[in-house]
This record gives C-alpha cells, sequence and structure tokens, in this order.
C-alpha cells in the first residue's frame, strides 16, 4: 500500500503537468469592425474598374458575401471629380468554389487612365468609413530582346532559359512584375509516323509558369537558402534597388515539351515585363509573404500592405511590355489546327 | 589667471582624495561555522559610521583616523561583530560571524548595514535573497534562481514556467549570467522550464538591471552575478533531497582544514525512469517496442586552497546536459505492398548542455589592492540526431538514412581585476580581459546508404565556423564628493575582432546618489551598453535551437542607453522602499523577418533577419521587509516597450512581444518556530502581445494564385496587436525541519497555481463544429464550422513534496 502511494504521489504530478490544458477564450480586442475591401487596377487601354467587397470577423457569417449594389464609388483624376462608376451584376461564375465576393462598379464613360495622373477611387457604403485609395501609370519599360538556350530535361520535356533583357528608367524608384503566357501546338498523331496532314496540330494557350529561382532579383536569397525557408516570391515581383537607372538581364526558366517542327509543332512563349506602381509592389510583396507563411506555426504572422485608407485591399497600377520568342511558325498556311483541350 | 584657477581647484579636489592620518584596516569576512567568504557583509566605525562592503571575495579595507575606534561587522542572517582597536599603523582584522541563534526576528539593525542599499551608489541593483529561498513555493518543489528573479520588478518572465527573463523591456539575448564569472549561454534546463543553477550550489546572486559598474558589459539589459559557494573548510557536511523530478545532493568539507576546501553538488532528473513502467505497458504488441524519455543532469564543484591570507586560489567547474530520446522499432507481422515484409528501426536524439570552468587567484598585492586573475572556459553544444534504419527481410536488404545537426560556441578567456581602496569611502576598480569566442552556428549531417547502392551519400554542409577576439578594459571610481553626495563614475571599453570586422565601443557609466537623509537617498544613472552577439530565436520559450551568433558587418553591435532614477527610504516596520524610473533605448536590434520560419539553422541567417531599434520605459515600486519572522516583498512595475523596425509592420512601432504594462508580485514567507514555515508567491502580468486577426477578406482575384483560390487574407492590424489574457497565479509552501541525530531534515509540500489558473501559454485560432438549420432544406441541420480563440495553459494546480536532509 505504501509504494502504491508513494507510486501515486509521484507520478500524478507528472501526469498532469505532461497534458497541456485548452480552453476557449473570448476575443476582446478591438478590431472587430468591418472595412471596405477595395481592389482596382490601371492599365493603360482598359476601362477603369474598382471591385468591392468587405471584411468579415473570423466569428460571422460563413456564407457567401452578397453583391454590393448601393455603393457610391466615385472616380477622381488629379483631384478633379471624373465620374461615379457604375455597378455591373456578376457574370457566370467561372472557377469560384462560390459566388463572387467582389461587386464590380466600371467607369460607365469608359475612362481610361493617362499617363502622368493621378486617378482616385473613393468608395461610399452605407454602414461603412468611406475608403479611398488612389495611382498612377508607372511608365512602360520595354523589353529590349531576349536571348533563349534549351536544356534537355528527358526524352519528352526541355527547359528554355529566358534571358531577358530591360533598362531600369534612372531618376526614381521603380517596380517590377515578371509573368508570361505561351502558346504551343503538339501534333495529335503518332510522332514515330509519317506526318498526316490529316491530323491536326492542337494549339494550347495558357499561362507560363516562369522559374526565377536563378535570378538574385526576384530571389536575393537563394545562394544560402539549403533548406528553401525563405518566402516564395508567387508574383515574380522585385524592385530596382540593386540596378537603380541600369540594364539588365534577368535570368528566367521555363519548362516544355518538346516541339517536333518539321510535325509543324511550335511553342510560342512570350515574357511580359509589367512595370507595376510602388502600392501593388507592396500588396503583391507582402501577399506572397502571407501564402508562404499564414499556416506555419512558427513563423511570425505577414502583415498585408494596403494603401486603401479606412479599408483594405490596394489601388494599383501596371503598364506592360511583351515579347515573344517563336520556336517554330504558327500559324502556317494550310496545316490544320485544333484549339483547347 | 585661468591657470592658477585651474590649479587650485585640481589641488582642492586632490586635497579631498588624500586622507590625513588615516590607517588601513583591511581583511576577510567569512562565515564562523564553514569559513566561506561572505559578499557583501556591511563593515563600518561606529561614530563616523565611515564603512563599505566585502567585496566578491569576501575582502574589505578601511580607511580610518588614527586612535581608538570600535569597527562593526554585520550581516543578515548572522550575528554582529565588533572589534575596538587602537590603530596606529595599517591593520588587518579578519572577521569571522556566527550564524544568528535567534533567528532573524532579533538580529540587530546597524546603521550602515540596513542602510547599506540607502547610501550605496548603485541604482537598479537587488540583492537575491538567498537566504529565503528554500521557504518560497516552486514548482515541481525545484527551487530556481531565475524564478526568484522573476518575482522581481523591472524582470519578466516570458510564458508560462519559463525560467527565461526580460528586463525592462530587454530580449532574452541581453541577460548576461554570470557563473562565478563566466558567461554561461545556454542558462536552461528542461526546455526552458528550469535554469541551470543549482541553488544548493549557490552562494550569492546579484541582478543589476540598469546604473551598470563598469566592471559589467557585454549585454544590454541586465546582469546576473551568481558566485557559487566555496565549501567548508572546517568540517565535512552535506546534504540529500529527493523530489518529484529530481533528486540532488551536496557535498563538502576540507581536505586540509583551514587551507583547502571543497564542495560539490549536483542533481538529475528522472522522468524517464519513472516513466519507464507507463512505457512498458503499452509495449504489448510483441512487433513494436517503443522507448523514449527525458532527463538533465548538472554538477557543480569548486576547489580552493588557501596558500596565505594572502593568495587564494579556486577551481570552479560545471557541467551539465539534457537529453531527450525516441526510439521504436516496428516489424509488422503482415507483408507491404511488394510482398516484402521489413523492420523499421527509428532514433530521434536531442542533446545539449554547458560546460564551464574557471581558475581564479585572489592575490591581496596589499591592503588597499586586492587583485584577482581569472581564467575562463565556457562551452555550449547543441546537437539533434535523426536515425532511421530499414531492413528488408525478404530481399535481405538494408537502407540507413541519418541526419545530424549541431551547433555550438566556445569561449577561453583570460581576465584580470583590480580592487584599490585609496581612502575612506572610495573604491576604484580597474581590470582588462580577453576572450576568444569559437562559434559553431550549425553544421548539418546528411547520409543516405543502402545495401545495393554502392557508395551511398554522406555530406555535410553549414559548417562554418567563426572566430572572434574581444578585449575589454574597464575603470570605474567610487567616491564621496561630499557627505551627501556620492558618485561612481567608469568607463568600459570594448573591441571585438570578428572575420574581418572591427569594433570598437566605448560605454561610459555614472551613478549618482543625493543622501537627504539617513533614511532617503536619491539617485540617478545613465549607462550605456553594447554587445557583441545575437540570439537567433523566434520562440517565446527558451529552446536548445536558439542559436548564438557573432555581430557583422551588415548586423552591427546592439547597443542601449538607459537612464534610470531612483528614491531608497525607510517606512516605519522595518520596510525598505524602492522607487526607479527608468528610460532605455535601444538600437541595432534584430528581430525575424515577417514570414521568415525558425528552421533552426544558421545558414543564412542574415537574410532572414531585419535591424530596428527598440525603447522602454516604465517606474518600479519595491517594499521590502528583510528582518522578522514575516519577510519578504511587494513588487509592482508599470512600463511600456516598444519597438520600430522599417522591414516591419510596415515601419511603424509595435509593442515588443513582452510589453507588459502591469506586473505584480507578492513573495512573503514567516517563520513561526523552528521547525515551521511558511512561504507563498502571487504574482500577476498582464497579458503578453501577441500578433492575431479576428477580421478576413477576399484576395484580389487577378492576382491569386491558382492553388489559393479558397484562400483569405487575415487582416493583422499590426503586429503584437492582441493582449493575452493576463497572467496570475498563487503558489503556497509549508516546510517542516526536525532536528535528528545527524542533521535536520525538512519536508517540502508546495502547491504550485493554488486555484488553478489556467494561465495562456499559447493563443490560437480553432474551429468549433455545430449544428444549424439547412436553409436549402427545411428542417433539416447541417454542420458548421465556426473559428473559436483558444489558449493552451501548461500547468494546473501541482501539488508536490519534497525531502531534504542537511547532514
Amino acid at each position: 500500500m505504501k509504494r502504491i502511494l508513494i507510486f501515486l504521489i509521484v507520478s500524478v504530478p507528472i501526469l498532469l503537468t505532461s497534458r497541456s490544458c485548452i480552453d476557449t477564450i473570448d476575443f476582446r480586442g478591438k478590431e472587430m469592425e468591418s472595412k471596405i475591401v477595395m481592389y482596382s487596377l490601371l492599365q493603360p487601354d482598359s476601362t477603369i474598374k474598382a471591385f468591392l467587397s468587405f471584411s468579415r470577423t473570423l466569428f460571422g457569417n460563413t456564407s457567401p458575401q452578397q453583391q454590393i449594389t448601393n455603393a457610391v464609388v466615385k472616380l477622381y483624376r488629379d483631384g478633379e471629380f471624373i465620374e461615379t462608376l457604375t455597378y455591373v451584376p456578376p457574370s457566370v461564375q467561372t472557377w469560384y468554389p462560390e459566388p463572387t465576393p467582389f461587386s464590380e462598379y466600371v467607369s460607365a464613360g469608359e475612362t481610361k487612365p493617362l499617363p502622368g495622373s493621378v486617378y482616385r477611387i473613393v468608395a461610399e457604403i452605407p454602414g461603412f468609413k468611406t475608403a479611398a485609395g488612389s495611382a498612377s501609370l508607372p511608365g512602360i519599360v520595354p523589353i529590349e530582346g531576349i536571348d533563349t538556350v534549351s536544356y534537355t530535361r528527358d526524352e519528352f520535356y526541355m527547359y528554355l532559359g529566358i534571358k531577358t533583357r530591360f533598362t531600369d528608367p534612372a531618376g526614381k524608384d521603380n517596380f517590377y512584375m515578371i509573368s508570361g503566357y505561351q502558346k504551343t501546338g503538339y501534333y495529335s498523331g503518332n510522332p514515330y509516323q509519317p506526318w498526316n496532314p490529316e491530323i491536326p496540330v492542337r494549339v494550347f494557350e495558357y499561362e507560363m509558369d516562369i522559374n526565377a529561382d536563378d535570378e538574385p532579383l526576384i530571389y536575393p536569397f537563394m545562394n544560402d537558402d539549403i533548406f528553401n525557408i525563405y518566402p516564395y516570391n508567387y508574383f515574380n515581383v522585385f524592385s530596382d534597388e540593386m540596378i537603380p537607372g541600369k540594364g539588365y538581364e534577368l535570368n528566367l526558366k521555363t519548362d516544355y515539351r518538346k516541339v517536333d517542327t518539321t510535325y509543324y509543332e511550335f511553342f510560342h512563349p512570350t515574357v511580359i515585363l509589367q512595370s507595376i506602381s510602388e502600392d501593388l509592389y507592396l500588396y503583391l510583396l507582402s501577399f506572397s509573404k502571407y501564402l508562404d507563411s499564414y499556416d506555419d506555426f512558427f513563423s511570425e504572422p505577414v502583415l498585408v500592405y494596403t494603401n486603401v485608407e479606412n479599408g483594405l485591399g490596394v489601388v494599383g497600377a501596371i503598364n506592360s511590355s511583351k515579347m515573344t520568342v517563336e520556336i517554330g511558325k504558327y500559324p502556317v498556311d494550310g496545316i490544320l489546327y485544333s484549339y483547347g483541350d | 589667471m585661468r591657470l592658477r584657477m585651474f590649479a587650485f581647484l585640481i589641488l582642492q579636489i586632490i586635497a579631498l582624495q588624500v586622507p590625513a592620518q588615516k590607517v588601513t584596516v583591511s581583511g576577510y569576512i567569512s562565515d564562523a561555522g564553514s569559513g566561506e567568504r561572505m559578499i557583501g557583509a556591511a563593515v563600518y566605525e561606529k561614530t563616523s559610521l565611515t564603512g563599505s562592503t566585502s567585496n566578491n571575495y569576501g575582502f574589505y579595507s578601511l580607511q580610518l583616523p588614527r586612535g581608538d575606534q570600535e569597527i562593526i561587522v554585520s550581516y543578515l542572517g548572522y550575528e554582529q561583530e565588533s572589534v575596538l582597536v587602537n590603530l596606529t599603523s595599517d591593520t588587518i582584522i579578519n572577521f569571522n560571524l556566527e550564524q544568528s541563534v535567534r533567528e532573524l526576528e532579533t538580529v540587530t539593525i546597524t546603521a550602515y548595514g540596513s542602510q547599506n542599499k540607502i547610501k550605496s551608489s548603485v541604482v537598479s541593483m537587488i540583492d537575491i535573497p538567498i537566504e529565503k529561498f528554500r521557504m518560497m513555493p516552486v514548482l515541481l518543489g525545484e527551487a530556481d534562481v531565475l524564478k526568484i528573479i522573476q518575482l522581481l520588478p523591472g524582470v519578466q518572465s516570458g510564458t508560462e514556467g519559463s525560467a527565461g527573463i526580460y528586463v525592462r523591456g530587454g530580449g532574452p539575448d541581453q541577460n548576461l549570467f554570470l557563473l562565478d564569472g563566466v558567461p554561461v549561454y545556454n542558462a536552461s534546463h528542461l526546455f526552458g522550464f528550469m535554469s541551470v543553477f543549482n541553488p544548493d550550489a549557490v552562494k550569492s546572486v546579484q541582478l543589476y538591471k540598469g546604473g551598470f559598474p563598469a566592471r559589467y558589459g557585454e549585454r544590454l539589459s541586465s546582469v546576473v552575478d551568481i558566485r557559487t559557494r566555496e565549501g567548508n573548510e572546517k568540517e565535512f557536511h552535506g546534504s540529500l533531497s529527493v523530489g518529484l523530478i529530481a533528486s540532488k545532493f551536496t557535498a563538502e568539507g576540507p581536505i586540509v582544514k583551514d587551507k583547502t576546501s571543497f564542495i560539490i553538488s549536483g542533481r538529475r532528473t528522472y522522468a524517464d525512469i519513472l516513466a519507464q513502467p507507463f512505457i512498458a505497458m503499452g509495449n504489448k504488441d510483441p512487433n513494436y517496442k517503443s522507448n523514449g524519455g527525458y532527463f538533465f543532469y548538472d554538477l557543480n564543484a569548486k576547489i580552493n586552497h588557501k596558500f596565505s591570507e594572502k593568495s587564494r586560489l579556486y577551481l570552479s567547474s560545471y557541467l551539465g546536459k539534457d537529453k531527450a530520446y525516441l526510439r521504436y522499432k516496428d516489424t509488422p507481422d503482415y507483408y507491404e505492398d511488394d510482398g516484402h515484409k521489413y523492420e523499421y528501426t527509428d532514433r530521434i536524439g536531442m542533446g545539449w548542455g554547458n560546460i564551464i570552468t574557471s581558475l581564479r587567484w585572489n592575490l591581496l598585492i596589499s591592503n588597499k589592492i586586492f587583485s584577482n586573475s581569472t581564467l575562463t572556459y565556457s562551452n555550449y553544444k547543441f546537437d539533434v540526431t535523426t536515425e532511421y534504419l530499414t531492413r528488408d527481410i525478404t530481399a535481405k536488404m538494408k537502407y540507413h538514412d541519418y541526419f545530424r545537426y549541431f551547433s555550438g560556441i566556445e569561449d577561453i578567456g583570460v581576465k584580470t581585476d583590480f580592487d584599490y581602496y585609496p581612502g575612506a569611502n572610495h573604491t576604484v576598480r580597474f581590470g582588462a580581459g580577453y576572450t576568444y569566442h569559437h562559434f559553431k552556428p550549425g553544421v548539418t549531417r546528411i547520409s543516405f546508404s543502402a545495401s545495393d547502392l554502392a557508395g551511398g551519400i554522406d555530406t555535410t554542409f553549414g559548417d562554418q565556423k567563426i572566430y572572434a577576439g574581444e578585449l575589454i578594459a574597464y575603470a570605474e571610481d567610487d567616491f564621496d564628493i561630499t557627505a551627501r553626495i556620492k558618485i561612481n563614475a567608469g568607463l568600459r571599453l570594448s573591441l571585438l575582432n570578428v572575420q574581418d570586422a572591427g569594433y570598437l565601443s566605448l560605454q561610459p557609466r555614472v551613478s549618482l546618489r543625493f543622501l537627504a537623509t539617513d533614511d532617503l537617498s536619491f539617485k540617478a544613472s545613465y549607462s550605456r551598453m553594447t554587445q557583441f552577439v545575437h540570439l537567433l530565436t523566434t520562440s517565446s520559450v527558451s529552446l536548445p535551437t536558439d542559436l548564438w551568433l557573432p555581430v557583422t558587418r551588415k548586423f552591427r553591435p546592439p547597443l542601449s542607453d538607459q537612464i534610470a532614477v531612483g528614491s531608497y527610504f525607510r517606512l516605519p516596520w522595518q520596510l525598505d522602499m524602492t522607487i526607479e524610473g527608468f528610460y532605455k533605448s535601444m538600437d541595432y536590434l534584430i528581430e525575424y523577418r515577417e514570414g521568415a520560419s525558425f528552421t533552426g539553422s544558421a545558414t543564412g541567417w542574415e537574410s532572414k533577419v531585419v535591424n530596428g531599434k527598440g525603447w522602454a520605459y516604465g517606474v518600479e515600486f519595491l517594499i521590502e521587509k528583510s528582518l522578522g519572522k514575516t519577510s519578504g516583498w511587494i513588487g509592482y512595475t508599470l512600463s511600456k516597450t516598444l519597438r520600430k523596425f522599417d522591414e516591419l509592420n510596415f515601419g511603424r512601432t509595435f509593442p515588443a512581444k513582452y510589453d507588459r504594462r502591469h506586473d505584480v508580485s507578492i513573495a512573503l514567507t514567516h517563520k513561526f518556530n523552528e521547525r515551521i514555515d511558511i512561504g507563498s508567491v502571487w504574482i500577476y502580468g498582464s497579458g503578453n502581445a501577441v500578433t492575431l486577426g479576428i477580421m478576413e477578406y477576399s484576395p484580389m482575384d487577378y492576382f491569386i494564385p491558382r492553388y489559393f483560390r479558397d484562400e483569405k487574407i487575415t487582416e493583422f492590424p499590426y503586429r503584437n496587436n492582441y493582449r493575452a489574457p493576463a497572467y496570475h497565479r498563487l503558489d503556497l509552501s509549508l516546510n517542516l525541519h526536525k532536528k535528528k541525530n545527524k542533521g535536520i531534515r525538512t519536508w517540502n509540500f508546495a502547491i504550485y497555481n493554488v486555484y488553478n489558473r489556467r494561465n495562456p501559454f499559447f493563443i490560437f485560432w480553432d474551429d468549433e463544429y455545430f449544428e444549424e438549420a439547412d436553409p436549402f432544406n427545411p428542417g433539416m441541420t447541417v454542420t458548421t464550422a465556426r473559428p473559436v480563440l483558444k489558449k493552451a495553459s501548461l500547468f494546473p494546480i501541482i501539488p508536490s513534496v519534497t525531502y531534504s536532509f542537511i547532514f
């Protein structure tokens, strides 16, 4: 009995301390106020639009957000009122698993942003603080040239190194994003048989996966990143901090399926160098870090940037230049093509 | 004319410093029973109250006028001793104080001794009452030096149960722990829940939070100077203690009586041993065997030899290690998909520990100059290993995966300090030292071998060793400018040479005391501190994986400037009160970038952190009662701590993680009689600051990567925006002592967290599921998830019992 008693005296506290206790607690923070979320991207030759939604508490209603039809969205250019944007009901959903949370407001006058002007969008929704954000179109930075080199990966796939040259405009801070799309065509028939003109070349067009792992402007930490611990740069954004006013060659890669031009196959990658506003750069940079770490218990939480006063989201601007590399010709007269999946 | 005036002033100052017709009285103050030298004992002349305190080696030196003088020595818990002497020339008087048999309530309080704190020029220093240690309630029956320090104003604990300290807005890497003068890099056992300092081996603990004398440096926020006992030089003694999680022993005694003595003290936890029956119960499946555990041990040993009254040598050493391990072997009785039968063996181990050694030589050069020369060695190592062995029994093949990561830091140092007593109430301290640092920030070895694969893989990377040399020199002067104004002024010089970079830091220090009355003084201090190491940690808990790294070209040495002002006075009922205000600015601090994840690797660490600055300011109140049957203290701190980093929180100022507005601690002990005493502790602290989002919103669909299309962005208003629930708890203890034939046995009964407060260890969002009406199918319900905020707490009410025997 004495032994049992001693055993209990010793073991009970150890067992008590070996398990943690979990309790639900009331959130007593001040940050329960719902805010207007506004996104707008100014692009040359595109009508100005604003997309509105609102932030919601984690505790609250989880049903899809209703469309905001009663917002008053005003557009100003260089401080002067231009027009009130018009609500446009959503079109058919494509990929969203639920109705879009955004309510679209479009310039009825088809106002398009002009270089050098500052555009301010002010959104008023009853029950919310008025939110506002501004942006101006950055100057276009042309791609001066692209050099490619291909590497065989295996029997069917290759790497394509894409060295993209541009010159950073001097005298101001510039921010960029690199993206691209590709158009490819593959012969649908048997590649081990002679070409059959009755069998079409299938044409696909989709977003290009750009690998910028070897590009220090986009991944400045890559050399010491043994454990791949640095935030992934999902949007391939970078600043000119390391190349102010200088010419530079971006070291990019993509992979693609080998094409056989004798079968009229082709691969046309297009690189897009987007000159972006600083606010958009900060938003994308912080959002990228957020995506990389939001479910990591050990990482410090990331605050996603906003330039929307009294609200969330971003009002930004993009000005793009493109250049396409053509491997194989397309279209070729007399060749049968089919499109899509 | 100006030159004459200047010369006159200089002569006047010199005249003030030159003792007229004075002689020097010096010697050592020791415990009569053990011969142990006493630190901080008050020595003074009865009439003039000219006095001093003994230094870290029990030495004192006074300048007194010739003639009959009555010299009095006092120390808390000891009988006061006085001696009447006719001083005609320099005299050596050694004092041996007897422990008070009348106990604390009747110890005579001398004017000088009780007011030492009031009269001293030192600001923001607290002498930790070691003698009260054992009366205080403690977690799992294990007394802990750092947990007592956490109860003092200006000092915070990190999280529940943690032994880490955060002083006046500083981080965990800004505290210098000195064990017999040697820096301890990892002061934690048991993942930070206990400190490495075994209280049985500790003689004195002094905490400096500000007003740093020039002899201390190399950290921004605090210095915890821990001195270990020397061992009884008169007779053999020892103690044994058996607690819930650890047992310990101490043995001490003379090797050559009154000349050479030793002390050895050790402890070990045994949760791993106690867990074995439970593990055995879980191992009923003959195909599956597992084992695991955790333990730590430490050992303090010290030997000292007295060559003469003027020369003494100490050799002290600390050895401590923590080890956690997990092993299992699985031999499933079924065949895998490939038709083969396998045996899996996994081993995971983690170990870390310090080795600290110092060789110290005390030499009394004259009765006015005391020197202490030290050779030091400090080594901290961390090692984690995982090993997976797969045996294909069918094909008689073997596959072996091995991963090992280890890191560490090693210091070898030499230092000489001098205490010079040129006149009455005047002490000059100066010294210099050199430390050679060897950082091993993180080495990873990965190997893979298979019996059907020639060669395999065996690679090591990150094996970057960093060497640094650090030179320090200091001088400080502590003297009375007038009868009421005392000053301690000093300068510390630090020079670091790391890789191809050099850093020189000049750190001025000054403390001023104005004695308004014998019971009231006002003090002010300014100190600049710098440090040449960073601690890379993301966790609020002290983990062995935390990495010490040197400053680099990119990350300059952090520095702080602190101003502290205070008032010290006596209240009725033998109460002493201290009020101090402080303002501290810190520059070149480092923090992890937002989104940077903790991996324990130092590789590329510079890219993961950012530079910034911080501020802390506040006011601290401390009411102490050191005497009488009831003793203890009440401390309260009102403070604010902020940080500003260009690359964090969008460059805006934010509260530091351990910004704690209110911090209260009440620690009381009461001694009923020789057989029974009780202790209680109540603490309250505002909740820690954490970054917590409550609102969420959809990202811009134009930019959502296709695999994140369902994700929402959580809005974090700013870094550390949310306050966790307040921390508070009450602990109680009861000590029952009984004199036995060969010693004293003590039963300690303690209850930690008496009212079972579930204090937050960390906070997190979780999903709570509930039923609600299905809007699309009337009469039906659907299960919906809703996020709820939860806190995990670690220690509920915990009773403990400890048995100890002192002989």
